[in-house]
């Protein structure tokens, strides 16, 4: 399996580039989690669009990216599983530093990210084929693209009418498929 | 379509508060021992603490409001106390790094495992309570005017201000309906500025909120301020139906025989930033 990652990020029109809440991992293609190592491992990245309204969420979405890409989320009970430790990460993060009224208030009330995660898995028996497996929290949206053309798109098939809220549930797709590239 | 501007820190909102401090704001709110004028400076206070966390980021507070507190009663000014004393509308970064005093208060809150704890929390004053003198509300409503106008001039493509007048009682001034329309017809290219109402009550009469026509209002006094009041924008409405509230496509920012507890819903609705970019 060939695989080329290109993160592209920008932020809001109007904000700094330090204020991007926007978050991927890995950095590279060869980073990820058992990429390369046998040519059958699965291929991880993800990632998360921090709330502008929350305090930190650059920093919440950069965790939540980072243990998808480390493979610490195979699913949705995954990713319950190890929010106690990122929340903790995250607190250790925020909480070293003297923060004035305001952020002390705000802080009270979290910080918020999408999150969407891909696997990418060869076959080895199977010439040209592969499954890719994607897990989705908020409006983040994967598109599966072919010769230019869009062969699918998950967790949204069309633009939400608003964000949705705050404590939606993870939502999970598998599909086995031809890879365009090999 | 118009109130659809995007709230940013080039093209910030304006809301404006005008508080009554005459004399009858001393009376307790309906179904309370609390001072009206007490309720409302601690609604004020709550509301300016909400829009400053709201625009709390990691670098510092963002300026996507200009907030101001117009007080009228003995006299009509600026009503900022500490630091902003005699500043009519203030970026918010400013209003969250100069608050009058922060009073310790000890407040409770869930703890995720179905219990209570009680935590010790900051509380920013900016504003104290003040109960003299008649209700000159054509006077501050000008004043409101002036303001605004020039808030126009500087952000013609910016979201319309939203001006909020709290009163519990009549104009002492003369008749407020063509200076309100005066405020109400100016505008940016997204809307006409929006006048909110909210009468204070003393007495135990079920509050009027949002109504769509003056046909069930009880007297004079309600109809004029019902008059006076715009229609709420298509994110107040929703922002009120989020509320649990019951309010059709005209409904106007107005609530009549207000107590404490929808004064603060009134204001949630009226104020909500929705569209922050």
């Amino acid at each position: 399996m060939r695989i080329r990652l290109e993160a592209v990020s920008l932020q809001k029109a109007g904000n700094q580039p330090s204020e991007n809440e926007d978050a991927y991992a890995p950095e590279s293609a060869g980073a990820s989690r058992g990429a390369g190592a046998s040519g059958v491992a699965p291929f991880l990245a993800a990632v998360a669009d921090g709330a502008t309204e929350s305090l930190f969420s650059g920093h919440w979405a950069r965790l939540l990216a980072g243990a998808f890409a480390r493979g610490e989320v195979p699913d949705a009970q995954g990713l319950l599983a190890v929010l106690p430790e990122l929340q903790r990460q995250w607190h250790a993060h925020v909480g070293a530093k003297p923060l004035p009224w305001y952020a002390e208030e705000k802080l009270r009330e979290g910080a918020f990210a999408t999150l969407l995660g891909v696997r990418l898995s060869e076959q080895p028996t199977v010439d040209c084929s592969g499954t890719w497996e994607a897990l989705a929290v908020g409006d983040s949206c994967l598109f599966q693209l072919r010769r230019g053309g869009l062969l699918r798109s998950f967790p949204w098939s069309s633009p939400p009418r608003s964000a949705p809220p705050r404590s939606s549930s993870p939502r999970m797709c598998t599909r086995t498929d031809a890879w365009a590239h090999r | 379509m118009a109130y659809s501007a995007e709230i940013s820190r080039t093209n910030p909102a304006c809301i404006l508060i005008l508080i009554d401090q005459s004399g009858s704001m001393e009376e307790p709110f309906s179904g309370s021992q609390r001072r009206k004028a007490d309720g409302v400076a601690d609604v004020t206070n709550r509301l300016l603490q909400n829009l400053v966390v709201r625009c709390a980021r990691e670098e510092g507070i963002r300026d996507y409001f200009h907030l101001g507190v117009l007080g009228y009663g003995g006299e009509v000014g600026p009503a900022f106390r500490g630091p902003l004393a005699g500043r009519s509308l203030v970026p918010v970064s400013e209003i969250g790094h100069a608050p009058a005093r922060l009073e310790e208060r000890t407040r409770e809150r869930e703890d995720g495992m179905g219990g209570l704890v009680r935590e010790k929390v900051r509380f920013p004053i900016w504003f104290e309570s003040v109960a003299n003198g008649a209700t000159p509300m054509c006077q501050a409503l000008g004043r409101a005017t002036s303001l605004v106008g020039d808030w126009v001039r500087r952000y013609p493509d910016g979201f319309p201000p939203i001006v909020v007048n709290i009163s519990d009682g009549q104009p002492t001034d003369g008749d407020p309906t063509a200076v309100a329309s005066e405020l109400r017809g100016l505008r940016t290219t997204d809307g006409e500025v929006l006048l909110l109402n909210v009468h204070l009550s003393a007495h135990a009469f079920t509050p009027i909120q949002f109504p769509s026509s003056d046909a069930g209002l009880p007297d004079a006094h309600a109809r004029l301020l019902y008059g006076l009041s715009s229609r709420l924008t298509p994110g107040m409405l929703s922002a009120a139906r989020e509320e649990g509230l019951q309010v059709g496509e005209g409904a106007r920012g107005f609530v009549f025989n207000a107590d404490i507890i929808s004064l603060i819903k009134f204001l949630n609705i009226g104020t909500r930033p929705s569209n922050l970019r």
